[in-house]
């Protein structure tokens, strides 16, 4: 090889690995945002627990830590802990609804940036994707299918629940 | 103010007045370790203390439960009530498949006629057959005797709702989306009751089945403390092990069976 072109295909090396990581970087969004640059939802906290980069690469080895603490020996500090974080993100939106991580294109914090980064999302097939607010606020379906339970079934209504502006949702 | 300062002021022999003030700081102090000393067991001992959260359980508490059937109402279910709206434990397809915590037990004397309704749940053995047999470590007890499922780990094989004597364990045949921040719970796993680990953790001194028994038959508390009312019922009234053959020593005791 003449050494004369060993410049010229270093450059093109170079400018090759930028152009694919910069298409990389630009196909992942991170979470939802406005059109100011807010995350959406909006958290209810100021800041994260953790600075944004320590947590976006490592809120999985975080919460891996704190399932087992908690689960086994009784641990329960907040600051890494799945409740919290749901806690302060999942907040409803401009119409009051909060976004489910298993809708259709959800705008659930977790679930916009794992669609985005095609990373399957194990936790809410078992936790909760919504606040502890809502259940305390709100009468949430998980009354519901027991006011069903105990009544029979031809009486049963269509369940009416307040969203947080005080609006009648009805489902099914 | 130091000791000094009080003897400059008032002006005394310095050197006797020391003294005085170190015999009677040594007599006070005396005092006060031994009147510690006396009272300091039953206090601990007395209170259930909200654990600091960041410190792990231990085995100075063995959780229990005090079940009196005799002041069980006939088909009353406040406590399986209770127990399923805390947990989210919604119905799908009825009780053939659907989780039960709690089961509503009726025993009858078929020769005469006498009936005791009881609530069953996961005793918490101190020698669980489900934590034998389970293949993957998900079953397992914790330090203070509650035993759970760690779904984390459990594969759905069931094994543990065979070696059950209790019959407590209940497997999620549906996948669920409405479940409750304290409970989680989903498709494939095997749950039972947690004897409400999360209001044990919190330091509430209660679950919700006992909270909600209106006529007092549940009654919770801490086993290895002998000043606790549950343990001072079963050394003054008895209280028995379902299955006391199988020697599991389980934490759930009942009296009028």
């Amino acid at each position: 090889m003449n050494i004369r072109r060993l410049p010229r295909l270093l450059l093109t090396a170079t400018l090759l690995l930028w152009s694919i990581g910069s298409y990389a970087a630009g196909n992942y969004s991170g979470p939802d945002r406005d059109e100011n640059g807010n995350i959406v939802p909006t958290p209810k906290g100021e800041k994260c627990v953790e600075p944004t980069d320590v947590i976006r690469a490592n809120h999985m080895k975080f919460l891996l830590h704190q399932r087992d603490q908690t689960m086994h020996k009784g641990i329960r500090t907040k600051q890494h802990s799945l409740k919290e974080c749901i806690n302060c993100h999942a907040t409803p939106d401009e119409n009051g609804k909060i976004a489910r991580v298993f809708d259709e294109d959800s705008k659930h914090f977790c679930a916009s940036c794992h669609q985005a980064a095609s990373v399957k999302l194990d936790c809410f097939e078992c936790h909760t994707d919504r606040p502890e607010d809502a259940f305390s606020l709100q009468k949430l379906p998980a009354d519901h299918a027991m006011s069903e339970r105990l009544a029979p079934a031809a009486s049963r209504k269509p369940h009416v629940v307040l969203n947080s502006q005080g609006q009648q949702d009805e489902q099914k | 103010m130091s000791r000094n300062d009080v003897d400059s002021a008032t002006g005394q022999n310095s050197s006797v007045n020391r003294i005085d003030q170190y015999r009677r700081h040594f007599v006070g102090g005396s005092i006060a370790a031994a009147a510690g000393l006396a009272l300091a067991p039953g206090l601990i001992l007395n209170s259930v203390q909200a654990k600091p959260d960041d410190q792990a359980v231990s085995n100075k508490n063995r959780w229990g439960l005090l079940i009196d059937t005799s002041k069980c109402a006939e088909g009353c279910t406040d406590c399986v009530t209770a127990c399923n709206k805390k947990h989210g434990l919604n119905p799908v397809h009825g009780e053939l498949t659907d989780a039960q915590w709690i089961r509503h037990v009726t025993l009858k004397n078929k020769q005469t006629g006498h009936q005791i309704d009881m609530p069953m749940m996961c005793q918490h053995c101190e020698f669980p057959p489900c934590v034998d047999v389970c293949p993957t470590g998900a079953s397992f007890k914790r330090k203070d005797g509650i035993v759970l499922v760690d779904k984390h780990i459990c594969i759905g094989c069931r094994y543990c709702m065979m070696a059950c004597p209790y019959k407590a364990r209940s497997f999620v045949h549906e996948a669920h989306t409405d479940q409750v921040p304290d409970a989680p719970r989903g498709k494939g796993t095997v749950e039972s009751c947690t004897l409400c680990v999360d209001m044990i953790d919190r330091g509430d001194g209660t679950t919700a089945c006992a909270e909600a028994c209106t006529s007092g038959a549940i009654l919770f508390g801490d086993l290895n403390d002998s000043n606790s009312e549950i343990s001072r019922r079963l050394s003054s009234e008895g209280g028995r092990q379902l299955r006391a053959e199988l020697s599991l020593n389980t934490g759930v005791r009942y009296q009028g069976l």
